[in-house]
């Protein structure tokens, strides 16, 4: 599928997912360009991880419709077309049973990539992260902080165009937050887009194109761009999600 | 007490002396066992997969007969296979009944519910997030499937391991569907029966002793898998 210059990576419209008959994300439109980064606030149960999850095509929106790369899709199309293509990682990431290098491998095992070259690609990034020591450590039995870096080293190792980070730095300290920060920078230097759901949004702000806040499912506010007190909107004055500061 | 310790000599010397019935007995056993569990495995772990992973009409209805399966003695199990293998029966033109293949059937039936149920409580107990994770890092829904089990494989194990317990100690459905013939549908557990019938022990002790030297190697090896048994650290 190619890609006409200015297209957004993504863009949905009248987008809504309910849980039940209880609706809980009722978003008119948001749209994320390539290379961009989107700083996503709000409370918890605004709807943050759940906009995160359909966008990774984890959770199937009920209603919206879609354009991934330019190309128009039904909901469940567009969660087929962005899993895998768009990685998500929780506040918590999930660590699989193994080692630091079994699990910086899984994705590079589901793209079918041989042995050695799987070896180079897992060194050099491990390198890159600053994890090259812990290579060989059962990577449960890592601190938060470092387990946050494993889950964004192998998420990096795949070049997803868009990264989905859910309150990523919310357990951390000062250092490994800023560790964090620098290879959240350095992925987008290297071309993903980048969409942030957090609380703590004072560090993340520079960093960011584009500023949404959710409330209750929707899309409220605009933060100010020093990262300042949300003031909220009403629902259609937030759309398109692609106007800048 | 004599005459016990006199059952057990025998007992040992039989085992030790490679005695043709016996170890007839005990190859009929495994051989039905071990099939049918292998039939039964990745049946029931696909089935508890879908009542732990996948939103559908009348999940919790199937949660609730398999749990209450679970309590169907042998016996009742024996019955309806021995009815739907019977001559007069529906599969009765399969000429089964009295067969190996009719004690794999009742086996099958008979730790399907116990293996769905057990390994739909260990795939219940596991996260989420590696569901998630495993499809985000670009896995297929078979893949991530089989990640999960992976991640919860001691619980699986274990319940394998149940239900082979359950089905290679049972004595009801082997007995009625199989008929106890010698050499080709006799197992430990009809055999066990029959021999004390007779008031003829030291079949029965010696068969008794490889139930559970088995189970003692099962254990073993499960806590092997497991590692050390601590909480991690």
């Amino acid at each position: 599928m190619t890609r006409e210059p200015g297209t957004p990576l993504v863009e949905v419209s009248e987008l809504g997912f309910a849980f039940g008959a209880h609706e809980v994300l009722d978003l008119r439109h948001l749209a994320i360009a390539r290379g961009e980064a989107v700083l996503l606030v709000g409370d918890n149960g605004s709807g943050k991880t759940t906009l995160l999850k359909i966008l990774a095509g984890l959770l199937v929106a009920t209603r919206g419709v879609f354009r991934c790369l330019g190309s128009p899709m039904a909901p469940l199309q567009a969660a087929r077309f962005c899993r895998g293509r768009h990685v998500y990682l929780h506040q918590s990431p999930y660590m699989f049973d193994g080692t630091v290098e079994d699990n910086v491998a899984y994705g590079l095992k589901q793209r079918g990539r041989d042995v050695a070259q799987r070896r180079i690609e897992i060194r050099d990034m491990l390198a890159w992260a600053e994890l090259d020591h812990l290579v060989h450590r059962p990577a449960r039995r890592l601190s938060t902080g470092e387990q946050q870096r494993v889950a964004l080293t192998r998420a990096r190792i795949l070049a997803p165009s868009l990264l989905l980070l859910d309150e990523i730095t919310a357990n951390m300290d000062a250092d490994s937050r800023r560790r964090t920060h620098a290879m959240i920078e350095d992925l987008r230097q290297a071309g993903s887009s980048v969409v942030f759901a957090t609380h703590d949004h004072g560090a993340i702000d520079a960093l960011c194109d584009q500023r949404l806040a959710l409330s209750n499912g929707r899309l409220c506010a605009v933060p100010a761009s020093n990262g300042a007190d949300v003031i909220p909107l009403h629902r259609d004055a937030a759309s398109p999600g692609t106007e800048r500061p | 007490m004599n005459e016990l310790t006199a059952a057990s000599v025998q007992a040992l010397h039989l085992l030790v002396s490679g005695d043709t019935v016996l170890w007839s007995i005990i190859g009929v056993s495994f051989a039905v066992s071990l099939r049918a569990i292998a039939i039964a495995a990745p049946l029931a772990l696909l089935v508890a997969f879908a009542l732990a992973y996948l939103r559908f009409p009348g999940r919790r209805v199937l949660v609730t007969t398999v749990n209450t399966l679970m309590a169907v003695p042998a016996v009742v199990v024996g019955l309806t296979v021995y009815l739907l293998l019977s001559r007069s029966g529906p599969l009765g033109s399969l000429h089964l009944l009295f067969t190996q293949g009719a004690m794999i059937i009742g086996q099958v039936l008979l730790c399907l519910p116990l293996l769905v149920a057990m390994a739909h409580a260990a795939l219940q107990s596991g996260d989420q997030r590696a569901w998630e994770t495993a499809l985000t890092l670009g896995a297929n829904r078979w893949r991530a499937m089989r990640t999960v089990m992976y991640e919860v494989r001691f619980g699986l194990l274990a319940a394998v391991i149940a239900a082979f317990g359950r089905i290679i100690a049972e004595v009801g459905s082997s007995m009625m569907v199989g008929g106890n013939i010698l050499y080709h549908t006799r197992n430990i557990p009809t055999a066990i029966a029959l021999e004390t019938s007779k008031g003829e022990f030291a079949q029965g002790i010696a068969l008794g002793i490889v139930l559970l030297a088995f189970a003692l190697v099962l254990n073993f090896g499960l806590g092997y898998a497991q590692g050390s048994g601590e909480v991690a650290r």
